[in-house]
């Protein structure tokens, strides 16, 4: 039954997204989300840091800096929090629990790949854009350098390479789309993985199998799915022993972030119209208040005469 | 009589009243000797209690005071009261003794509400009497307020009590513990300022944890005592007059600590008045006397169980083995419960039977009960969350680091097919345990002691599991456990920390890992690889029974040899 309530309204919405041009569904973005999403469960409580997905990561994609041997054996890393930046897709964090000094759990970070992703919808020449089927891509070819884009997500994955002076481009997790994906390979850092850490698969499935996990072990867990309704969906979700705010992901309610903005910005320009009557009633006051000058201009000089005679 | 309720109401106070109103309690107790209990008019034989009179104002509570500090002199009070007798300041306590502590002035550590209702309670009494025509005090500011003199430390120092010289004495041993220079401490006892004695000396409850009256404790109470549990304990009212009318005479079953605020031993109050009394009343015959100072009783000692493997249990009439029947009706059969096992299992009665001591079911009913807090019978016994139930405390037994390598892929709690482990409906098995047998009568002919496993061998060289040695070392770990050998009821159980599925039979062919855990990764399957497998049973084991690190290897190359090749590429070559 509520199988059949979701995909109606899923077909609705993508309905919706097709025929209101204005783009009042929320976060619609120009992208009706498929059933079948592909997605990455990450299990944090099982992770070791062992660093071997940043090491494939950086295998794996070509453009990034190559590193020298033994760069991601080095454990001294978790010693500080990382971000990604323009030379790395992905980096794992080791955070502790303030609260309860003796736990700790490793987290591995990288673009979330959103299903309704705020960088696209920040994007205004269409350099970044989401595949049917789930990943976040970005075209260089188009990209303009605005940056927007970082300013847009809400988890600040996206880096700019400011070293690079005439070519640089905005650097993000790619979800190893072109690399690996499309030849019906898993993503490097997934493959890698000794631990088995991340599981791909269909969205839908990865749902079942965390709540699976929550319920065979409702000891280890935080009873949520971090990414399942965080900002609409992600997808890349999190299972976690420890607070997700704790672990570097932050508390999101489930709006799409292209949902507070997007109709403010396609209602400006809705059918034309609002730019027409902008100009129209700007030309009107312009026309009015020129006549208005003429008949003064007229008074006066009748008026000089008048003295004058 | 039990106990001294006499200086109950001064630690009913906020602590940073502490010292000085338990010196001042002490002064009452001299007081309170001469009264009849339940009288609350004055001693007639004109032996006048000597008191001093008292600063009021002298507390911290207070801060910087606007007026000279009120002394209040007792001694013209009780003249001046004589008819209307001491409850008309102080509390009647419910077993009809009085609280010596001024009763507006208890539990207030808000010195403006404090000064608010002295004002109230002082003027309002004065100048009532003023109207009905009685000899009373002031009313102005001025008549209570007045600037005496420089106020002297010895002049709010308590008259003592008979114990005094117990009391000094023991406050001299444990100050000079720290403070090494008996000379300045010992000068003069009447001289002491209390008020900065007191505030550099402050601690808040956390720093004086409370006192773990564990059956170590127990066991020199019982033995000082002569085994009169009626010193301590007590008797629900309601409960003797049910025994005095069928003639039996109380049973260790039936004296509990009171849960009534009065008399529980657990409130803070009640317990300082009776305990340090008793204490203090034993000393001074020159008995042997517990302590007197704070930090003998709230040091923080928490002994462990092993301390405490040789002292004896209290006994109550409990049964060593006992089933605990189910209501009739009930699917499941009753549960055989080793209750000597458990008591070496734990610290204190209380552990388990709260305060009451009483049976679970006598709160805990099957429909649940007001004075069980609604917490069922099937709860209170199964629900996992709580250390207190059975299951609860079994998880947590489970997760200690010698279980938690096994368990860690089992699933927690209460399992549909775990209930016959409990629920054997006869004593035999607790009679019984058996050991899990030694590892070389299990393992089949043929399997090497240290296994290689290559199949996936890309980046690092192959590892060679000490099977025999994880299998004697688990056995070990089982057959140590009082826990473990009761539940590990099959010969083959602790194989199943490993071996989690598949079926296993002694000296028979076990299925391979990866039989499941297949070698590469199978489309639409959630089934670990046998890399995830591996890694995850072997690192995750060796992680969370050995937390430090030291002793199993958690790093790739504890396990691997590492390979000199590019390992990245061949890692990612399939």
């Amino acid at each position: 039954m509520t199988g059949d309530r979701r995909s109606f309204l899923r077909s609705m919405a993508g309905v919706g997204a097709l025929t209101v041009l204005g783009g009042e569904e929320a976060g619609a973005a120009g992208s009706d989300i498929a059933a079948d999403q592909l997605g990455v469960l990450v299990n944090c409580t099982v992770c070791v840091g062992c660093r071997v997905c940043e090491e494939a990561c950086n295998a794996a994609n070509e453009d990034l800096p190559r590193r020298p041997a033994g760069a991601f054996n080095d454990t001294s890393v978790f010693d500080h929090k990382r971000r990604m930046d323009s030379s790395t897709y992905t980096v794992v964090n080791l955070h502790h629990d303030p609260a309860d000094p003796g736990t700790s759990t490793y987290a591995k970070i990288q673009c979330m790949h959103c299903l309704y992703p705020a960088c696209v919808s920040a994007c205004i020449v269409g350099a970044l854009s989401r595949e049917p089927d789930g990943p976040v891509v970005y075209d260089a070819a188009k990209c303009i350098g605005c940056r927007y884009c970082m300013a847009a997500c809400p988890f600040q994955v996206p880096a700019y390479e400011y070293d690079n002076t005439l070519t640089p481009e905005v650097r993000k997790c790619t979800f190893c789309f072109e690399a690996r994906l499309s030849k019906g390979e898993m993503p490097a850092c997934v493959q890698s993985c000794p631990m088995q850490v991340m599981t791909f698969g269909r969205r839908t499935e990865l749902l079942r199998l965390a709540r699976k996990k929550m319920r065979k072990h409702p000891d280890r867990y935080v009873s949520h799915i971090y990414g399942e309704t965080e900002v609409g969906g992600t997808s890349w979700m999190y299972l976690s022993g420890m607070s997700f705010e704790k672990i570097g992901l932050p508390k999101f309610g489930y709006h799409p972030v292209p949902g507070y903005t997007e109709p403010i910005q396609h209602a400006l320009f809705k059918w034309f119209l609002p730019p027409l009557a902008l100009c129209g009633s700007l030309g009107g006051v312009a026309w009015l208040m020129n006549s208005r000058k003429k008949r003064i201009n007229a008074k006066s000089g009748e008026g000089k005469n008048d003295e004058r005679g | 009589m039990r106990g001294h309720a006499l200086t109950g109401g001064f630690f009913e106070r906020p602590f940073t009243l502490g010292i000085v109103g338990w010196l001042a309690g002490m002064c009452c107790v001299v007081l309170g000797c001469g009264y009849s209990s339940n009288a609350g008019t004055l001693p007639s034989d004109g032996a006048q209690p000597a008191t001093q009179a008292r600063f009021i104002s002298i507390s911290d509570v207070f801060g910087a005071l606007e007026r000279p500090p009120v002394r209040f002199d007792h001694d013209r009070h009780t003249a001046a009261l004589k008819t209307e007798g001491c409850k008309s300041c102080h509390r009647v306590l419910k077993s009809g003794d009085f609280s010596f502590a001024y009763s507006i002035a208890e539990g207030q550590n808000d010195g403006a509400t404090l000064m608010n209702a002295y004002h109230d309670d002082c003027i309002g009494c004065h100048s009532k009497r003023a109207t009905e025509g009685k000899k009373t005090g002031s009313v102005t500011c001025g008549g209570c307020h007045v600037v005496e003199r420089q106020v002297r430390a010895h002049e709010y120092a308590p008259v003592m009590p008979d114990y005094y010289e117990v009391l000094r004495d023991t406050y001299h041993a444990e100050c000079m513990t720290c403070h090494r220079e008996p000379s300045k401490v010992a000068e003069d006892a009447g001289a002491l300022d209390w008020k900065s004695f007191y505030l550099s000396h402050k601690k808040t409850e956390a720093e004086w944890p409370k006192l773990d009256f564990d059956y170590l404790v127990h066991d020199k109470h019982e033995k000082a005592l002569e085994g009169k549990c009626e010193l301590c304990h007590f008797i629900d009212p309601e409960r003797m007059q049910t025994l005095r009318e069928e003639g039996r005479e109380p049973s260790g079953r039936d004296w509990v600590l009171d849960l009534d605020e009065e008399n529980s031993l657990t409130e803070r109050s009640t317990a300082h008045t009776r305990c340090i009394n008793c204490h203090l009343r034993r000393a001074a015959r020159n008995i042997d006397a517990g302590p007197i100072g704070c930090s003998k009783c709230h040091g923080g000692l928490e002994r462990s169980i092993a301390e405490l493997a040789d002292v004896p249990r209290p006994k109550c009439e409990q049964k060593d083995l006992m089933l605990i029947q189910l209501d009739r009706g009930a699917r499941s059969k009753s549960v055989a419960f080793n209750h000597k096992t458990h008591e070496a299992r734990s610290r204190s009665c209380q552990q388990c039977h709260h305060q009451t001591l009483r049976p679970c079911r006598d709160c805990h009913t099957v429909e649940g009960a007001e004075e069980g807090g609604w917490i069922t019978l099937a709860e209170a016994h199964h629900e996992v969350s709580s250390p207190l139930s059975c299951i609860g405390c079994h998880e947590i037994e489970k997760s200690k680091a010698e279980c938690a390598g096994c368990h860690q892929l089992m699933p927690g709690g209460l399992v549909h097919a775990g209930c016959a482990g409990c629920h054997t409906g006869s004593l035999e098995t607790l009679l019984s345990p058996e050991k899990v047998p030694s590892p070389e009568y299990l393992i089949m002919e043929g399997v090497e002691d240290k296994i290689e496993i290559k199949e996936i061998e890309k980046a690092y060289g192959p590892s060679k599991m000490p099977h025999l040695v994880i299998a004697r070392k688990l056995t070990e770990v089982s057959n140590n456990s009082t826990l473990a050998s009761s539940f590990h009821t099959e010969a083959m159980t602790v194989c199943r920390g490993c071996h989690h599925l598949g079926p296993l039979v002694a000296r028979a062919d076990t299925p391979p890992c990866v039989t499941c855990h297949t070698a590469r990764d199978e489309p639409g399957s959630f089934t670990p690889t046998l890399l995830g497998a591996y890694h995850q049973q072997c690192l995750g084991c060796h992680r969370l029974m050995d937390p430090a690190g030291q002793k199993l290897p958690q790093t790739c190359t504890g396990c691997h040899e590492e390979k000199k090749s590019d390992q990245l590429a061949a890692r990612l070559q399939e």
